[in-house]
């Protein structure tokens, strides 16, 4: 049972902030790190795991920092997001080295049992170059878990993960927290991380935008009100059909040029418009969302 | 201080790849020519011209490209492709990674630049004058210079294959000869001194004396390792 804990921290390259003033405390189960490309959740793993230093601010484990304090790795499986490994070695030889590099007490049994644990015992003796990206990212999360981390840390891990390897992940994770470990994982996909997260961090821009468990964040998401600017062919038209919308809260024609439509339910909206213009044999010219707050961000989450 | 498997590792690394040839070829071509020279020389006097092509082609060319080549498989292109991220992430000190790597990589000098120098001598002058052995010894120290300089260089510069090749080409095979006072911090100039010490053949006067050449390769190989050892423990990896 370990605890992440994440205070005050920042970190900026020259006049670049790519994390701003973070706090995060992550307890054991599956926590799920979600943002847009760019937000800096890699940045946050890469010092959650020491390999960054935070510009300010401290990353523990148990009170313990995990920058400078190589002993911390006994108590850290790390997945990177980069596709390099040494692929001149076999999947069991690659894991079999981590083992030993981890001081793993029975090697061998170890780097059979991670190798099981992903489902990779029949392509072990095979040459790591010749792997598919999924078999990859298997191999890369066997060689994670051979010592048995109580942390792990995964940035991207369904990348490339066909349908039935990612059900298959998904499940081996559950696994691990089930068993009292702290799993964090990043993603993009809001789907992915609903499906198997107990508690979601949401990062945009370097900010912690938000936290909670997942029917937290769906409800920040879908019921906040929206701002958008529409354009359309015939605007006061568009807007009277708007109004009729249970989704939208308020519509104002705004110098007879576009519509500024506020709407609360967004998938419910986002369905509504293209319909209301195609039966109605309305062109929509622009339709942009205004707000750059919170909720635009999760807009473009529910989107990706 | 050293890591078991890291230098496993790199031992695969090295030999278990077709790369392997490219660090074979050229003591191949030191030993082909080597038997060309024996072959046409006219009889004269073998100990004095063996000494003189093991300096110029093993110290001044075999030496440093096995030494770049190795340098390159096991640390730069490492850290190039952020494979190395397996070995930061496991408890072992950041100086045991690079002085295991470094042990590898003088290993590969000398199996593929000093002992096919010492071939060579034989080659070319039998046993006389101890030619083949200075030829080893020349070239094991030099090894051990170059594999200190190369891998601190490797682990400061971002583009270290230049900076090490560089390295090479301006400071060792260029300035060095041009300015004298270079012969006092030149991995060559180290290496072909001790061939001038240990051979008793040759008319050229050794440009230092064989302990300051022998302390100043483990000096530099030292310092080299401590200097990519502390880079190694604050270099930061993120993948944005």
């Amino acid at each position: 049972m370990s605890d992440l804990m994440l205070t005050d921290v920042s970190r900026w390259y020259g006049n670049v902030v790519a994390v701003n003033d973070v706090n995060m405390q992550i307890g054991p189960g599956i926590t799920g790190l979600l943002g847009p490309n760019g937000a800096g959740k890699s940045t946050l793993l890469s010092m959650m795991a020491g390999l960054l230093p935070p510009s300010s601010g401290t990353v523990t484990i148990d009170g313990q920092p995990t920058r400078g304090n190589v002993a911390i790795y006994r108590r850290i499986g790390l997945v990177p997001v980069q596709e390099s490994l040494y692929d001149f070695l076999t999947g069991a030889q690659f894991v079999r080295l981590n083992a030993d590099l981890q001081r793993v007490i029975q090697p061998d049994k170890a780097t059979e049992r991670a190798i099981g644990l992903v489902d990779m015992a029949g392509a072990a003796s095979r040459k790591i170059s010749t792997y598919s990206k999924g078999m990859k990212q298997r191999i890369k999360v066997a060689s994670a878990l051979v010592h048995d981390p109580e942390v792990l840390l995964l940035d991207e891990p369904f990348n490339g993960m066909d349908p039935i390897q990612r059900r298959h992940m998904m499940g081996l994770l559950t696994h691990f927290a089930a068993q009292g470990r702290t799993i964090v994982f990043s993603s993009h996909i809001l789907e992915e991380v609903e499906q198997i997260a107990r508690q979601v961090e949401v990062v945009v821009a370097g900010r912690h935008a938000a936290s909670g468990d997942f029917a937290a964040i769906r409800r920040l998401m879908t019921d906040r009100p929206n701002q958008y600017v529409v354009r359309s062919s015939d605007d006061r038209r568009l807007a009277t059909l708007l109004v009729a919308e249970p989704s939208v809260r308020g519509v104002r024609l705004r110098g007879g040029k576009a519509l500024e439509v506020e709407a609360d339910d967004f998938g419910a909206f986002t369905h509504a418009v293209p319909k209301l213009a195609q039966e109605n044999g309305i062109r929509i010219l622009e339709l942009t969302p205004t707000d750059e707050s919170l909720e635009s961000v999760f807009s473009y989450l529910v989107n990706s | 201080m050293l890591n078991g498997p890291i230098l496993r590792l790199g031992l695969r690394s090295l030999f278990g790849r077709a790369r392997v040839w490219l660090m074979v070829a050229l003591p191949v071509i030191m030993l082909l020519l080597s038997a060309v020279v024996k072959g046409t020389s006219s009889g004269g006097d073998d100990a004095s011209s063996a000494e003189a092509f093991l300096r110029v082609f093993g110290v001044g060319i075999v030496v440093p490209v096995v030494a770049l080549v190795a340098t390159t498989t096991l640390i730069n292109s490492e850290f190039d492709d952020g494979s190395i991220i397996y070995l930061l992430t496991k408890p072992i000190s950041r100086l045991s990674i690079i002085a295991s790597k470094a042990i590898v990589v003088f290993g590969a000098g000398v199996v593929f630049a000093a002992l096919p120098m010492l071939l060579a001598g034989l080659v070319m002058a039998g046993g006389s004058h101890d030619v083949a052995v200075a030829a080893l010894l020349g070239g094991a120290v030099s090894t051990l210079a170059y594999v200190g300089i190369f891998t601190a260089l490797a682990t400061t510069m971002k583009r270290s294959i230049i900076g090490c090749l560089l390295f090479w080409l301006l400071w060792e095979s260029t300035i060095s000869s041009l300015l004298s006072p270079v012969k006092w911090l030149s991995a060559r100039a180290w290496g072909n001194a001790v061939i001038q010490h240990v051979a008793a053949a040759g008319d050229g006067k050794p440009a230092v004396p064989l302990t300051y050449a022998v302390v100043g390769a483990l000096v530099a190989f030292a310092v080299g390792i401590a200097l990519a050892g502390q880079r190694l423990a604050s270099m930061t990896i993120s993948e944005e």
